[in-house]
């Protein structure tokens, strides 16, 4: 009767380290899809400016680029996850998609409109909320997993 | 706890774990719409679609000095000249 006791408290503890790591994975799997949601809203509107001729050529083909490392290194974020969920280390991933967002952000800095120029940074302070809500869960799941 | 005692708990967690662990997960996976991997494969496609569609706007969007470029002085700009490895152009 003891030892089936134990078991069965044995089965609970792993039972909810495994549904608290997989609860925690949900959701840092969740911002980063906000994430991906608010990347691709900011480069739409980044491309409408530039079809009404409110950003040049030159100015949408630097953001274009940047906005490509950012969702590059945006992917890198699942992987990242992966690697926390693995007892890894995901701070390459998370490094990478910091740097490549915040180049964007500097990068809007060649508009030359002033008032698209604001208005785009603005944006860009949600889409950096969210990838750093994403990052902090993420290292939820690192640290759940050690 | 001995080795018959491990391979109990073994045989225990392997036949009762997973009915529960699929039950919760389903059961959290319906309340969502998606699993884990279907998150993530979700996101996948966005930002893959973020990246094709940068590379759209790039190969569609010469540079500011391409629109007066006139390499040849024929009085067309560059970017108007038919392309001479274009095989259609005589």
């Amino acid at each position: 009767m003891v030892r089936k006791t134990k078991l069965a408290a044995a089965t609970l503890v792993i039972l909810s380290l495994t549904l608290a790591g997989c609860d925690k994975a949900r959701k840092a799997a969740e911002a980063i899809n906000r994430y991906a949601i608010s990347l691709d809203a900011a480069q739409k509107v980044e491309i409408e400016a530039h079809k009404s001729a409110i950003i040049t050529n030159d100015e949408h083909r630097k953001l274009q680029q940047s906005f490509i490392r950012a969702a590059q290194a945006g992917k890198s974020l699942n992987h990242g996850l992966v690697a926390a969920l693995q007892g890894g280390d995901p701070k390459a991933q998370l490094d990478a998609a910091t740097q490549t967002l915040d180049a964007l952000i500097n990068d809007l800095d060649v508009i030359h409109d002033a008032d698209k120029r604001n208005e785009l940074k603005a944006l860009m302070l949600a889409v950096k909320a969210a990838l750093q809500n994403a990052i902090t869960l993420i290292q939820a799941v690192k640290g759940g997993s050690q | 706890m001995n080795l018959a005692d491990v391979v109990k708990l073994l045989t225990f967690l392997t036949n009762v774990q997973p009915i529960v662990g699929q039950a919760i997960i389903a059961l959290t996976a319906s309340l969502q719409g998606k699993s884990l991997e279907e998150i993530q494969a979700d996101s996948d496609t966005i930002f893959d679609a973020v990246i094709a569609r940068g590379r759209d706007e790039l190969m569609r969007t010469p540079p500011d000095d391409a629109q007066a470029l006139d390499r040849d002085a024929d009085g067309v700009p560059d970017i108007h000249d038919p392309d001479p490895l274009d095989p259609k152009v005589p």
